[in-house]
Parts: structure tokens; sequence; C-alpha cells
């Protein structure tokens, strides 16, 4: 029998970020007054009752020149045009495809909105329709933008560019939408070795970077031959930080991921996932954050 | 020696069960009934009819579930409750007039929850449970924010030591408001009963004996902010009508003075879940 590391959980003291932004936020509960001044446009996470503001969700009230909002703590995505978001195909139904976007309503990806394998433009026939389910499956993984909202807050993807389509192997982490900063652009070939795709919905995709990059393929060939060790490997180390970044609520973007990166390379990839070891390898990517900037 | 595999070895050291035995069980005789009846009469005219139990609530501690709360009363009633937040609703026929979303609650006792045997009559029990818990939260929370979404609430009593589904309310309010969703107020819940005599007066908050031996019981579901009552459920001889106004009064009095303790808790979770986690 191999011998096994056992560890017994303690109480920690919490780690007092040295850079407190701002003072004391304000936190209200629903049903709680904000204020009573009604020259303030109210935002979401508010509702007027009588010439009162009142919080309706739990979170910290925010205040940006005459709009006041209440940031929820915890929060679906909420679809807006233009994101990149990652999903998971729920349904095949008659022309379109639900897919799960980490939103209060499922996503929609229409037919007509997805792009033909060999980037064909024709309409799309009663043939297609039969062949949906040759397209995107049940449980498929796709990146897509998102084209329209919804009234009822339903969104709307289309995948019509050849960087968008279905994934093929790769890790996916799935974190709090508000985590992710928004960019220029959600695609990144990161210099250790592999790719990230941060989707606005919070789902991120880590995925070994391709050799050429193919044009014709459309996005629907997956590549399934065997992904080298090293390439494992980065993608594992990655996936980890990604996580310890997402406990300690630092936001995601390519450089954090980057910096968190290189400051764990000294440990072993398992060890990552200990809390001291998180604590240690964020606190220096915060640091390293702040010397870029200042 | 070889070990005889046949036969459970106890532990070295044991002791008889009556050191740990509390109260009369389900195997107690008559007369230890009779002596708890005896000591709740001598309690009860000591007992003030408009104190409130101690309550203890936390927020946000189940991992697994969006959002979920914990609520337990002095006399030993727990209730553990997990909320989901708005998912995708199977389309119902003829549901696309009804605009907003829908609440789905559960009530479950756990087996373990009462003193002796279950009684036969449980199923219902619970799913009447459950229908007041929906009557009681369905005004709090901003459905018509959730076209076509399912809301899901969960509660589970533990350990039932009277007034189980007023604390079941608060606790539901609660684990809605920790997962996010969008409500107008906190539901606060709170119990109340009339023991049995013509001069009796009403009770807040009961213990399980006095439940148990009550002539009428009400809970009472209350929006404090807005002063709106959201929930309503009695029944039994209570008198003349006039005592089941006063009993609303009591209830409403009661609910208010609960709601700061729980609006603690909320912000207390908010604070937790805001701070960086260590582990």
């Amino acid at each position: 029998m191999a011998a096994m590391a056992m560890r017994l959980p303690v109480a920690r003291k919490a780690v007092r970020q040295s850079a407190a932004p701002g003072g004391e936020k304000h936190l209200v509960a629903p049903g709680d007054i904000i204020t009573t001044d009604t020259g303030y446009m109210r935002g979401h996470g508010t509702y007027v009752d009588e010439e009162k503001l009142i919080a309706s969700v739990a979170g910290a009230v925010e205040r940006v020149n005459k709009l006041v909002y209440v940031k929820a703590l915890k929060t679906r995505y909420n679809g807006e045009v233009g994101d990149i978001v990652v999903g998971r195909i729920t349904e095949v139904q008659q022309k379109r495809w639900k897919v799960e976007t980490n939103s209060r309503l499922d996503s929609v990806l229409l037919l007509s909105s997805m792009n033909l394998p060999g980037g064909e433009l024709r309409r799309r026939s009663a043939e297609d329709e039969l062949a949906m389910r040759d397209y995107l499956q049940e449980g498929d993984l796709i990146s897509a933008e998102v084209q329209s909202v919804f009234s009822d807050g339903a969104v709307s993807l289309h995948t019509r560019s050849l960087k968008y389509g279905k994934l093929g192997q790769g890790v996916l982490v799935q974190v709090s939408p508000s985590l992710v900063k928004r960019q220029k652009t959600h695609f990144h070939d990161l210099p250790c070795g592999a790719s990230v795709i941060l989707g606005n919905n919070g789902f991120i995709w880590i995925y070994p970077t391709p050799e050429q990059k193919d044009e014709e393929a459309g996005g629907f060939t997956t590549n399934l031959e065997p992904v080298p060790l090293s390439d494992r490997e980065v993608i594992s180390r990655l996936r980890n930080c990604i996580v310890a970044l997402v406990t300690q609520k630092l936001m995601l973007f390519d450089t954090s991921i980057l910096y968190c990166y290189e400051a764990s390379l000294p440990h072993q990839i398992k060890d990552i996932l200990k809390p001291e070891v998180m604590e240690e390898i964020v606190l220096e990517t915060r640091q390293r954050l702040l010397d870029l900037e200042g | 020696m070889p070990l005889d595999h046949r036969r459970l070895r106890g532990p070295e050291e044991s002791q008889p069960p009556e050191v740990w035995a509390a109260a009369a069980g389900a195997g107690g005789a008559a007369a230890a009934e009779e002596e708890e009846a005896a000591a709740a009469a001598a309690a009860e005219e000591a007992r003030d009819p408009c104190a409130l139990r101690p309550l203890f609530a936390r927020a946000g501690l189940l991992s697994q579930a969006e959002g979920s709360a914990y609520v337990e009363l002095g006399g030993g009633t727990k209730v553990l409750c997990a909320a989901w937040g708005p998912r995708e609703a199977a389309a119902e026929p003829g549901g696309g007039a009804a605009a907003g979303g829908r609440l789905v609650c559960e009530f479950r006792r756990a087996p373990f929850a009462g003193r002796g045997p279950r009684a036969a009559a449980g199923r219902e029990a619970e799913r009447e449970a459950a229908a007041a818990l929906r009557e009681a939260l369905e005004p709090a929370v901003r459905l018509a924010r959730y076209p076509r979404a399912r809301l899901a609430v969960s509660a589970l009593l533990l350990q039932d030591g009277g007034s189980a589904l007023a604390a079941a309310v608060s606790a539901a309010a609660l684990a809605l408001a920790d997962a996010g969703v969008e409500m107008y107020d906190l539901a606060v819940g709170c119990a109340l009963c009339r023991p049995p005599g013509a001069a009796a007066a009403w009770l807040l908050q009961p213990s399980e004996p006095e439940e148990r031996r009550a002539a009428a019981r009400l809970t009472v579901a209350l929006l404090p902010s807005l002063n709106q009552v959201s929930g309503l459920l009695g029944g039994g001889q209570g008198g003349p009508p006039d005592s089941w106004a006063q009993a609303l009064r009591l209830g409403l009095d009661g609910c208010h003075r609960l709601y700061p303790v729980l609006r603690q808790s909320l912000l207390r979770a908010a604070r937790r879940r805001a701070a960086p986690s260590t582990a």
C-alpha cells in the first residue's frame, strides 16, 4: 500500500489585503432603503417604492455619478451584444440549439447563425435541419458571440466567424462572470504553450495551441490527436492557477493568468491547490500587477 | 490466538444508556409523561407569552447550493434551507400569458426530526407546509424579473422543537436572498399557539410540548420593511374573533423583533462572500 499524504483542516487567519481600495463597503439586504433622494437614476438590484429607493438583492451599493445600483455578489451572466461566451449544448430543437451559458435562461443558437462547414454561405435547407445533430450534439462545447438579447433576457448567439465553433480537447473552468475582465479580445495564445478563451459568462476554456491555423475548417473538425504530456502539464498548471486566482477574487485577464503561471513554476502542479501556496502565488501576482500599473 | 470474526466485539469501556437518557423517550412510562406535563404546566405559568426564543441564523453555508440558510430557535428547532437561482422552466402549455417566473417550494421533515414514531399523515403535512411556504414567499420575490424561469427552494427540518414552519419561512427567505434572487423584502415568520382553556392567552413561538397540547395554532409571515403580511396559516379553537386579531398583532410584533437578527446574518454572509477566501 502506497503512503498517502493527509491534511487536516485548520482554521486559518484571513489574509488582509494591504491596499484596501476605498472605505468600508455599504452592504444592504433586500428591503433596505438606500436613499430617499430622487435625483438618482436607479440601476440593477433596486426598485422604487413611494419615492424611496430600496435594494432588492443582498450586495454592496455602488455609485457612479448619478447612477445608483446594488452589485449582487452572486450573479448570473447577463448577456450583452458583442460578448464572447463559451457554452454547452443542452437541447437540439427545430432550427436551433439551446445553449447553457450560466445565465438565467438558456441561450439560443439559430441554425441560420451557424457557420456551415467549409464556410459556405447559402440558405439553410430542410436537409440542414435534419443534419443539425451532425454539427452539434447535446453536450458539445462551443465558443460563440452574442448577436442580440431578447426582451426577456435570453441571449441569441452566432458563430459567424472562423474563430468560433465547436471546441475540441481542453479543460473547462467555471467561475463567476464578474471576475472576467472585459477586454478587446478574449482569445489568447499564452507564451507558456497553451491557449485560453476567457468567456464573458465565466466559462474559461484552456486548450493546446493548434500548430497551424486551418482556414477551411470553420471550427467543426475537432482535433482528436493525443495531446503530448508537456502540453497537458501546462494546461493543468494553468487550470490550477485560475482556480487560485478565483478563490482570491482577482480579476482574470491574460496578464494576470500569465503572472500567476510564472509565480507558480517553483511549485508542483498539485501543490498549487493548497491554501497557503495559493495565497503566496496570488500575493506575488498582485504585486507584479501593481508594479505594472504604477 | 486467532481472532474471532463471528462476533462483534464491543468497546472496552461501556456505560449503561440511562446515564445519557435526558427526557422520557418513546419507551418512557406514563409516569414520565405525567411528570413532564406537571413540569411544563408549572413552567408555563412562569412563561412570558411575548418572550421570543433566542434565534441563530447563518446564511451561505452550503457550497453546493447557490443560496443556503440555517435557522435555529432556542428550544431546539433546526431548519436548513437551500435555494437555487433562476433556471429555464420547461414550457408549460398556456403559460405564456402568465409572465414572470415560478417559485417551487419543498418542505421535508427528517426522519429523526420528532420524538417517537412519525405520524402516518406525514406526507400530507409536508405538502401543506410546502404550499404555505410558497404562499408566504411569493409576494417577497420579484418574479416579474425572471420570465420563464424557475426558482427552487428546499427546506429540511432537522429537529422539531415547535414553530417549525415559521423558522422555515425565515430560512427560505434568507436562502433566496443569499442566492442573489431579487426580492422586495425578507420574509420573517413567527408562530403562535393558544393552550386549551377558556381564558388562555396566546403564546409566541411555542415549544414542542406547548404546540402539541395547543387548542389553536397560527403561523404568520411578514415583510417587515414594507409592513405587509405575506402568509397566514392557522386553525383550531381560538376563542372569540378578537383574540385572533390580538394574536395576529402579537405575531407581527414578534416578526419585527426578529428581523434585525436575520438581516444581520445576511449582511455577514455577504461580507464573507465578498472577502477573498483562504480555502
